[in-house]
C-alpha cells in the first residue's frame, strides 16, 4: 500500500507544482509551502526543487531572479504559455482519469 | 513571509555550505546538468536562510542551522529526483547507488575546539577523534612518535657508536621528531576549516557503516 501511495504521489507532483503556480508566480520555498498546505500530498523540497529546475529547462516555467530580504536572491517561477498549455492538458487528463476510476470503483452505478 | 535578514556565523555558514555541497555531490552523481544543479542549490539555500530568519538573536549559530537542517530532507533524497523525469514505475530509473566517496548517512559533526584541545594535550592521538578522515595522519604520526623516535633515542643514548657527536645528534633528532609530530597535529587541527568538521562522515573511509 505504501509503495502504491508513494508512486501515485510521485506521478502527481508535476501537476501539483504547475497547479500551485496557476495563481501567480512564486519562489521555491513559497511553492513548497503552497503544496504542503494540501494534506496527504506529503511533498518535500527534494522532490519539488528538482522538478522546478527540470520544468524551467523544458521551457514550461520561466524564472525571474529577484533580491531577497532574508538572504540570497530568490528565483521566482511562473508558467509560460507552454506551461499553461501543459497544465490544461494534465488537468483535463486528471479529470477524465479520476472520473473513470470513480466510475469503475462504484461498479458503474451513477 | 519574513522580511528580516539573517547573518549566519562563519561556522553556521560552513555548515550550510557543507549541506549544499553534499546535495551537489548527489546531483552530480545523478548526472544532473549544471544549470539545474545551480537552480536547486539556490532554492535550497534560500529556503534555509528564510527558515533561519525568524530566529531571535544577531547571528544564526551552528545549532540554529542544525535545527533547520533537521527539518529538511537528507542530501541523498535528491538522488531519486536527479535527472530522472517522473514516469511509470516500471520504467523509472533506480536511484543512483552511493559511490565510495558519498556518505550514505547524514554527517556526524565533530567539534573543532575539541580537536584542537586534544592535539595540544595529546599530540597525534587527537587524530583518532577524526579517524574516519585522518587515519593516514594518525598512522604516520604513531610510527614516527612511537617507533622511529624511540629507536633513534635508544641508539643515541645506549648504543656505543664510536662518536659522542653522532649519539648526541640522534638523541636531538629523536626529540625533535616528537616535537614536530606534536606541532603538526596542532597546526592540522587549527588550520582545518570548521566545515570539514561539520561534514564529518557517518561512514567509514572505505564505505564501512558504523553504528548510529
Amino acid at each position: 500500500m505504501r509503495t502504491w501511495v508513494s508512486q501515485v504521489r510521485k506521478g502527481l507532483v508535476e501537476l501539483c507544482v504547475l497547479g500551485a503556480l496557476d495563481g501567480g508566480e512564486a519562489y521555491g520555498y513559497e511553492i513548497l509551502q503552497r503544496l504542503t498546505r494540501a494534506d496527504n500530498l506529503a511533498i518535500t523540497e527534494s522532490t519539488v526543487y528538482p522538478i522546478l529546475a527540470r520544468l524551467a529547462k523544458e521551457g514550461v516555467l520561466a524564472v525571474r531572479v529577484s533580491p531577497s530580504p532574508s538572504g540570497p536572491p530568490r528565483r521566482y517561477y511562473h508558467l509560460t504559455d507552454a506551461g499553461r498549455a501543459r497544465l490544461g492538458e494534465m488537468h483535463r487528463y486528471w479529470r477524465h482519469l479520476t472520473a473513470a476510476v470513480d466510475d469503475l470503483l462504484s461498479g458503474g452505478k451513477p | 513571509m519574513t522580511s528580516e535578514s539573517v547573518n549566519p556565523s562563519p561556522d553556521a555558514r560552513d555548515r550550510v555550505d557543507a549541506y549544499l555541497d553534499a546535495i551537489e555531490r548527489v546531483l552530480v552523481a545523478a548526472d544532473m546538468p549544471r544549470a539545474e544543479r545551480k537552480g536547486i542549490a539556490d532554492d535550497v539555500e534560500a529556503q534555509i536562510l528564510e527558515m533561519l530568519a525568524p530566529r531571535p538573536g544577531a547571528d544564526a549559530t551552528v545549532e540554529d542551522v542544525e535545527a533547520v537542517l533537521a527539518h529538511l530532507d537528507p542530501p541523498e533524497a535528491y538522488a531519486e529526483a536527479g535527472g530522472v523525469p517522473p514516469g511509470p514505475p516500471a520504467t523509472a530509473s533506480p536511484a543512483a547507488p552511493p559511490s565510495r566517496s558519498e556518505p550514505t548517512r547524514p554527517p556526524q559533526p565533530r567539534s573543532k575546539t575539541t580537536s584542537v584541545l586534544l592535539a595540544v594535550f595529546l599530540s597525534f592521538w587527537s587524530w583518532l577523534y577524526t579517524w574516519r578522515k585522518d587515519w593516514p595522519q594518525f598512522v604516520v604520526g604513531a610510527v614516527l612518535h612511537c617507533v622511529v623516535a624511540p629507536v633513534l633515542f635508544v641508539l643515541g643514548a645506549f648504543v656505543e657508536l664510536g662518536s659522542s657527536g653522532i649519539q648526541a645528534t640522534l638523541i636531538c633528532v629523536a626529540i625533535l621528531l616528537q616535537l614536530v609530530v606534536w606541532i603538526a597535529a596542532i597546526i592540522d587541527a587549527v588550520a582545518t576549516p570548521s566545515g570539514w568538521y561539520a561534514d564529518y562522515p557517518n561512514v567509514g573511509y572505505w564505505g564501512w557503516d558504523y553504528p548510529e
